[in-house]
C-alpha cells in the first residue's frame, strides 16, 4: 500500500469519527515515515485549534463607522446603480451605431446610384430596411443639394468615418460595461 | 436583536444597527484577516474594508444565509486578492509586534507569553501555505466552517475545497517536520555547548580542589 494514500485515508476516517482500519494501523506500526507524518499533522491541527483568539484594537467599530460617514454612503446599493447606468449607456451607444450605419448605407447608395425609387416587393424586414435606406437617400440627397460644392463620394467617406467613430464609442462603452460587471461580481461574496 | 433584524434596520437607514453588527462580528473578521495577512495593521485595514463592502452590498445579502459566513466570505476574497496582487508581504516573525489584544486583563503574564508563542507558531505554519489553501485552512480549523460552507464562501465546489484541504494538510505536516528538523541541530549544538561548559566547570572545580 502506498504510504501517503494510507496516511490521508486515515485522516479522512478520523474526520468522520470512524476508527482507523486494521490494515491502516498495521501499516502505521511498520512505517516510521507515515507515523512521523501523521504526528506532524496532528500537531499542526492541534496548534490551529488552540490558537488564541485575535481581536482588533479598541474602538474598531467607531473607526469603521467614521470611514462609512466619510464615504457618504447614503443607501447601501451603489453597485446596482452603476450597472444600470452602464447598461443604459451601452444601449444608447448601440442605437447611435445603428443609426450611423443606416445613414452611411443610404449615403453610399446615394453616391453610387442616386435617384432610386422606393423598393417594393422585398419581404418583411428587408423591405422595411431597404425603404428606410431609400428615405435616408432622399434626406442625404437634400443635404447634398444644400452643399453643392461637395461630391457624394466625399459625403460617403464622411459617413463612414462617422460610423467608425460611433463604433469605437460603442466598443469602449461595452468594455466599460463588461469591466463593471466583472468588478461587481468580484465584489460580491 | 439577531443579525437579520439588524440588517433590516440598517437597510431602513439605521446606522446604529450596522455599528452593532460590526461589534458583534469584528473579532471573527479581524481574526481571519490577521491569519491571512500576518500583520495587525494590514488585518485592521482589511477588516475595515470588509465591513465597508458589506455595508455597500447589504442589499445582496440573503437572509437565509448566515451573516457571519457572508462577512467571512467578503473578508476571505479581499485578503486573497490583496495577497495575489502582492500588495502585502508577510512580516518576518522576528519583526512581528506584540499583539496588545493577547495581553488581556484576565490572562496571567505566563498565559500571555504562551498565547503570543502559539500565535507566532500558527502564523509560521500558515505562512507555508499559498493564499487559496490558507483561506480554506483558516475557515475549516479556526472558524469551524463545514466543507459546504467554505465552498459557498469561496465560490468553489465541495470537491475543490476537499482537494485544497488535503494539499494544505500535507504542506502543514511537512512544515511541522521541517521546523522540527531545523530546531534539532540547534538543540543538539546547545546541549553540546552546555555539556562542554559543564565539563570545563567540573575541570575547574577539580583544579581548584587540587
Amino acid at each position: 500500500m502506498e504510504c501517503k494514500a494510507t496516511l490521508w485515508h486515515m485522516r479522512d476516517r478520523f474526520d468522520i469519527g470512524a476508527p482507523a482500519g486494521e490494515s491502516d494501523m498495521q501499516h502505521l506500526a511498520a512505517c516510521p515515515e507515515c507515523r512521523n507524518r501523521l504526528n506532524a499533522l496532528l500537531e499542526a491541527e492541534s496548534l490551529l485549534h488552540i490558537a488564541p483568539d485575535e481581536s482588533p484594537e479598541p474602538g474598531f467599530a467607531d473607526r469603521v463607522m467614521s470611514r462609512l460617514a466619510l464615504q457618504v454612503v447614503a443607501a447601501p446599493a451603489p453597485v446596482q446603480t452603476k450597472r444600470t447606468v452602464a447598461v443604459a449607456l451601452a444601449v444608447v451607444s448601440a442605437a447611435v451605431v445603428a443609426v450611423g450605419c443606416i445613414v452611411a448605407c443610404s449615403t453610399a447608395v446615394l453616391a453610387l446610384s442616386p435617384g432610386r425609387a422606393l423598393i417594393i416587393g422585398l419581404p418583411g424586414a428587408a423591405a422595411s430596411l431597404a425603404n428606410l435606406m431609400v428615405v435616408m437617400d432622399a434626406i442625404a440627397q437634400s443635404v447634398v443639394a444644400a452643399v453643392h460644392a461637395l461630391p457624394a463620394e466625399l459625403l460617403a467617406a464622411v459617413a463612414y468615418t462617422l460610423v467608425l467613430c460611433c463604433s469605437l464609442a460603442a466598443l469602449s462603452m461595452i468594455l466599460v460595461l463588461v469591466r463593471s460587471g466583472k468588478a461587481s461580481r468580484a465584489a460580491l461574496p | 436583536m439577531d443579525d437579520n433584524s439588524l440588517v433590516a434596520r440598517t437597510l431602513a437607514g439605521d446606522n446604529e444597527a450596522f455599528a452593532s453588527l460590526v461589534q458583534t462580528h469584528q473579532n471573527r473578521v479581524f481574526g481571519l484577516a490577521y491569519r491571512m495577512l500576518g500583520r495587525r495593521e494590514d488585518a485592521e485595514d482589511a477588516a475595515q474594508e470588509t465591513f465597508l463592502r458589506a455595508y455597500r452590498q447589504l442589499t445582496t445579502f440573503r437572509t437565509e444565509r448566515s451573516f457571519s459566513t457572508w462577512l467571512l466570505s467578503i473578508c476571505a476574497h479581499h485578503c486573497v486578492d490583496l495577497l495575489r496582487r502582492r500588495k502585502i508581504d508577510w512580516l518576518p516573525l522576528e519583526e512581528a509586534p506584540e499583539a496588545p489584544a493577547l495581553a488581556a486583563p484576565d490572562r496571567s503574564p505566563e498565559e500571555t507569553v504562551l498565547a503570543r508563542e502559539r500565535s507566532a507558531q500558527v502564523l509560521g505554519l500558515l505562512k507555508a501555505l499559498p493564499p487559496k489553501y490558507r483561506v480554506v485552512t483558516v475557515l475549516y480549523y479556526m472558524h469551524d466552517l463545514s466543507i459546504s460552507e467554505i465552498a459557498k464562501a469561496t465560490h468553489s465546489s465541495g470537491g475543490a475545497v476537499k482537494t485544497q484541504l488535503f494539499r494544505a494538510r500535507d504542506m502543514l505536516a511537512a512544515e511541522v517536520q521541517r521546523t522540527k528538523s531545523a530546531q534539532e541541530p540547534r538543540q543538539g549544538e546547545a546541549s553540546e555547548r552546555s555539556a562542554l561548559v559543564a565539563g570545563e566547570k567540573r575541570l575547574g572545580v577539580m583544579a581548584n580542589g587540587m
